[in-house]
């Protein structure tokens, strides 16, 4: 079985579109900050492995002019596109641990590729330091406004009845929403084939032509269709709805419990790297975060805006990368 | 009987080459059916076609050699100094910084070409170099390491 | 209807005409333009680097300075195609043929000029057929789902290896290399990495600029390179007037129409239509024109169509792109990322929700282009000057160019070697009287005519009866088979024959 994400999976990882409203925060008048004792000494990179305009890119753009304030350093977003973000990880796994390259990372290089048969040059829970999980975003399922359910339960139902009647779109093999949507089959025994495409980009049309009747992509993508009608949502995969639209169910909500998925963007160091210094980057982060143009740019974009403790990214680094582990294991992909 | 090389010949024998190298590598992809292709049915299909394209060419090229204009004389040194050039690029530009690699890249490249004097070398070196450097990592600010140090 | 159009475009050009934006357009399409004359250095990356710059600005100067910057790099792509034979991106692969003839026959002022006065003819019309229809025909790409989309591209390619330049066979076999090569990659149906040679840098596929690289740029350099020593004349020293004759402008102006017309169509199609109007235009000009053997020798109606349908298709492509919220290209890609951080959420709501930017932005667009012209027209006799730059400092800075270029798309050294590997390539096929065109277009449709295939046979359950049901896809079919069963009855043969006979006499 070898089964990975595509280009625009992982370009859309996080949704290019979810980037809606994620301003570059104008520099600003810069007032003098008294860098901390840890902070990096020299010029800082924050490595992307995506191309530009993905929502990883734009997060650490969005980010880059608060740190360089807070550092007192010149800080610079470096694309490293390819092969799915191994290339831009791999990368900062081997960096000098000094805390001048951090590596902005979306969860499938880290949790997702190296469960994946494909061996990777570098181990995420060993070579790699966790600084902050910065936003989280939640998938939604949507239906083309043709399919008769209006709930999860109700298509639940209706594809175990009628199995093979439904086919869903998803954003590339082996991305984090193909394998959400391949756990929730799991969980209910409901029969939906699988289409791939190349991202959400590509998702979009797929579902509001009704060439697929349903859907699986980051909610922010489909907030405009969902506003103007056009798609169905039937529910959100994390464990608690989503504040940018409060009135869809969650999966939980929908009769399969304890199903709680979401995606995250997190910073990375290499292993290695002074505690002093993480816990100075990690308190520039959240700085940043707490700047209202900085809120309003990050929550217009739908996305939950999280600048968790390094500890706490570490768990769910590590429950992340099990569960998985574990869901690969036992699902039915399809095979080479 | 000389056998001369046509267009035709070089032609054939580049599509049976690379065709026929597609189709080996691609064989180890599931194949699947036509109503249900794996992976490898596209690529081992089409490297199946241009080989055969490339026998029928090849053939032809040998049974009819007035049929294409010889591929005359193919010097090698234009062709490999150039690539090398960039090659030689590619190896130093994250080692030795841009700077080098744009020398190395000038030096090697000029190779290739007629009636290189050392004066002359120099002075495209250190003209594009300045160049790259400028329009390059001040200009368009992208992050490059430009000296060895 | 109409009189809502005029008031919506006067609310948009009354955004876009102020001082300041002007200014900042005008920034944008110098930047576009000496930017995207660098060899090597295509839109895409043009885009990437100027787009920060656009960042800080307030929405209606952010829009119309990115739509600067977009036609000054798709304008450089043209230019570095016809100066130096290295198109900027697929859609102006075709522009290399006739063009680059032009500028070694001393003709590069016309052929710079006639693409300029092309793409700004395409892009009026462009601009007009939007507000005119755009609302309307968002709904026409929902109409192409993957059966449609097959069926496209097959024609496409069909059509092409059909009324290619020479050999029919090397033709065909050049268009199902391409394909081969843009396998390259991640399988999308399966995640499968296929030709790789485990390379996990190739596991996003070619780069376009780094096939381009190769297979004209460097494979050029060489062929000159390799002359014998009396024809080593490149470029011919007798430049023949800057501008575009009284004649050369009558002969442009039905391939710039019509141009425009298959632009305007195809780049309704997300995907893959400014490629496929650019290659449609140009061969439909071949067979349209009395002296089709005059194309491939510098025809400038191999410039005109090609460049207007380019554009037209340019600016129609953002009908889908705003209405769907679907890129096609990925230029266009950028493009939707500014937006959305100027907050354009692209999507069915889009032109009711931000009517001044919506507006703006078309307004912009229009703009952009005449900027374009204005600024360019005077600058083509400085463009010429660098081709009387003696060839052996030429050639160099050429490579030095196209090498950052090609290094910077993903700061891959990788993606710089395989360049190399392509200009052996290219390099062997020119020997060998291959045409690398029809390769580029197998090498950016073949993925898609797979993808879109495979999809197909899952969502009809292996039913290939899903192409010919449908009508559009139908009708597509039908024409491929027309154009093959043309290619075999004997007697079309014969003239086709003839008609290479003529050329090579």
């Amino acid at each position: 079985m070898v089964l990975r994400m595509t280009r625009r999976a992982a370009l859309r990882a996080f949704g290019g579109l979810t980037a809606i409203g994620l301003a570059l925060a104008a520099a600003g008048l810069a007032q003098p900050v008294l860098a901390q004792s840890g902070a990096p000494k020299g010029p800082v990179r924050i490595i992307v492995g995506f191309p530009p305009g993905g929502g990883a890119d734009l997060l650490a753009r969005l980010l880059a002019p608060e740190l360089q304030q807070s550092f007192g350093q010149p800080v610079v977003v470096e694309n490293r596109p390819g092969a799915q973000g191994r290339i831009g990880t791999d990368l900062v796994a081997k960096a000098e641990p000094d805390g001048q390259t951090i590596l902005m990372a979306t969860e499938g290089a880290i949790v997702i590729l190296p469960h994946l048969p494909e061996p990777l040059p570098y181990d995420p829970l060993k070579d790699l330091a966790p600084v902050s999980l910065v936003v989280r975003t939640t998938p939604v399922i949507v239906a083309n406004p043709s399919v008769e359910a209006d709930s999860l339960k109700d298509l639940i139902a209706d594809a175990k009845a009628n199995p093979g009647k439904y086919f869903y779109g998803h954003s590339g093999v082996g991305g984090p929403n193909h394998l959400m949507f391949e756990l929730l089959k799991q969980k209910t025994g409901a029969k939906i084939e699988q289409v791939p495409y190349q991202g959400t980009g590509a998702v979009i049309p797929a579902v509001l032509s009704n060439e697929v009747p349903l859907a699986i992509g980051y909610l922010p993508s489909f907030v405009p269709y969902i506003k103007a009608g056009t798609v169905k949502p039937l529910a959100v995969t994390s464990g608690e709805r989503a504040s940018a639209m409060p009135d869809i169910v969650t999966v939980a909500d929908a009769g399969v419990p304890d199903f709680d998925m979401s995606s995250w963007l997190g910073m990375f160091v290499p292993a290695g790297t002074p505690a002093e210094t993480v816990t100075a980057i990690r308190d520039a982060v959240v700085a940043a975060l707490q700047k209202p143009e900085v809120r309003k740019s990050i929550q217009s974009g739908g996305q939950e805006i999280v600048g968790s403790t390094p500890e706490a990214f570490a768990k769910v680094v590590q429950s992340g990368s099990d569960n998985y582990r574990d869901l690969i294991k036992t699902l039915d992909l399809p095979k080479q | 009987m000389r056998l001369t090389v046509t267009r035709d010949l070089l032609a054939g024998l580049l599509f049976l080459g690379l065709g026929g190298g597609a189709a080996l590598m691609s064989s180890s992809y599931r194949f699947g059916t036509i109503l249900r292709m794996g992976p490898g049915f596209f690529p081992v299909t089409l490297g199946l076609m241009v080989a055969l394209i490339g026998l029928v060419v090849t053939a032809r090229a040998i049974v009819a050699p007035d049929g294409s204009p010889p591929v005359g004389t193919i010097r090698l040194r234009p062709v490999l100094l150039v690539s090398a050039s960039v090659v030689v690029f590619a190896l130093l530009v994250e080692r030795l910084g841009l700077a080098a690699a744009v020398a190395a890249l000038v030096v090697v490249g000029s190779l290739a070409g007629p009636g290189l004097t050392v004066r002359g070398a120099v002075a495209k070196v250190v003209v594009l170099v300045a160049i790259a450097v400028a329009i390059f990592v001040y200009g368009l600010a992208i992050p490059f390491k430009v000296w060895p140090w | 209807m109409v009189s809502d159009v005029f008031a919506n475009l006067a609310t948009g050009f009354s955004v876009a005409f102020s001082p300041v934006n002007l200014l900042y357009c005008l920034l944008g399409v110098t930047l576009g333009t000496a930017i995207g004359v660098l060899p090597g250095v295509g839109p895409l990356v043009t885009i990437a680097v100027l787009l920060p710059l656009t960042f800080g600005l307030p929405p209606e100067a952010s829009l119309i300075m990115l739509a600067g910057i977009y036609y000054g790099a798709a304008y450089g792509g043209s230019t570095t195609a016809i100066l130096v034979n290295l198109p900027g991106e697929s859609s102006s692969v075709v522009t290399c043929i006739d063009g680059y003839q032009m500028a070694r026959q001393g003709r590069a002022g016309a052929a710079l000029a006639i693409a300029a006065i092309a793409s700004f003819a395409a892009g009026c019309v462009g601009t007009v057929l939007i507000a005119l229809f755009g609302p309307l025909l968002g709904g026409l790409a929902l109409e192409f789902r993957s059966p449609e989309y097959f069926s496209l591209m097959l024609m496409a390619m069909v059509l092409t290896a059909a009324l290619a330049h020479g050999s029919l066979l090397t033709s065909i076999g050049m268009a199902m290399l391409g394909v081969i090569f843009g396998l390259v990659g991640t399988d999308v149906t399966t995640g499968v990495e296929r030709l790789t040679f485990g390379l996990s840098g190739l596991g996003d596929g070619l780069e376009f600029v780094v096939v381009a690289m190769g297979l004209f740029a460097l494979a050029e350099i060489v062929a000159n390179l390799d002359r014998p020593e009396g024809a080593r004349e490149v470029f011919t020293s007798e430049v023949t007037g800057l501008m575009p004759t009284r004649r050369d402008l009558r002969t442009a102006f039905g391939p710039i129409l019509r141009g425009t017309a298959i632009g305007s169509f195809f780049g309704i199609l997300p995907g893959a239509g400014q490629t496929i109007s650019s290659f449609a235009a140009y061969l439909f000009e071949k067979r349209v024109s009395r002296t089709p053997e005059r194309f491939g020798e510098g025809a400038i109606e191999g410039v005109a169509a090609p460049e207007a349908a380019n554009n037209a298709a340019a600016q129609t492509a953002f009908i889908p792109t705003l209405t769907l919220g679907v890129p096609g290209s990925a230029t266009m890609a950028l493009v939707l990322g500014a937006l959305m951080i100027q907050g354009i959420a692209p999507g069915p709501q889009v032109i009711v929700q931000h009517p001044t930017l919506f507006w703006g932005l078309i307004a912009s667009m229009w703009i952009g282009n005449l900027i374009l012209v204005l600024l360019n027209l005077p600058l083509i006799g400085l463009w010429v000057r660098i081709l009387r730059v003696p060839y052996h400092v030429l050639y160099p800075a050429i490579l030095v160019f196209s090498s950052i270029g090609v290094y910077s798309v993903a700061s891959s050294t990788l993606d710089v070697l395989v360049a190399a590997v392509f200009g052996v390539l290219g390099y062997l096929f020119a020997r060998a009287g291959c045409a690398p065109a029809p390769f580029i277009l197998g090498f950016v449709l073949g993925p898609m005519i797979e993808e879109n295939f495979r999809r197909s046979m899952i969502l009809s359950r292996g039913d290939p009866m899903i192409f010919l049901v449908n009508p559009i896809s139908a009708t597509f079919l039908l024409i491929a088979a027309l154009a093959i069963l043309a290619m075999i009855v004997p007697s079309f043969r014969r003239r086709k024959d003839e008609a290479l006979q003529e050329e090579a006499a």
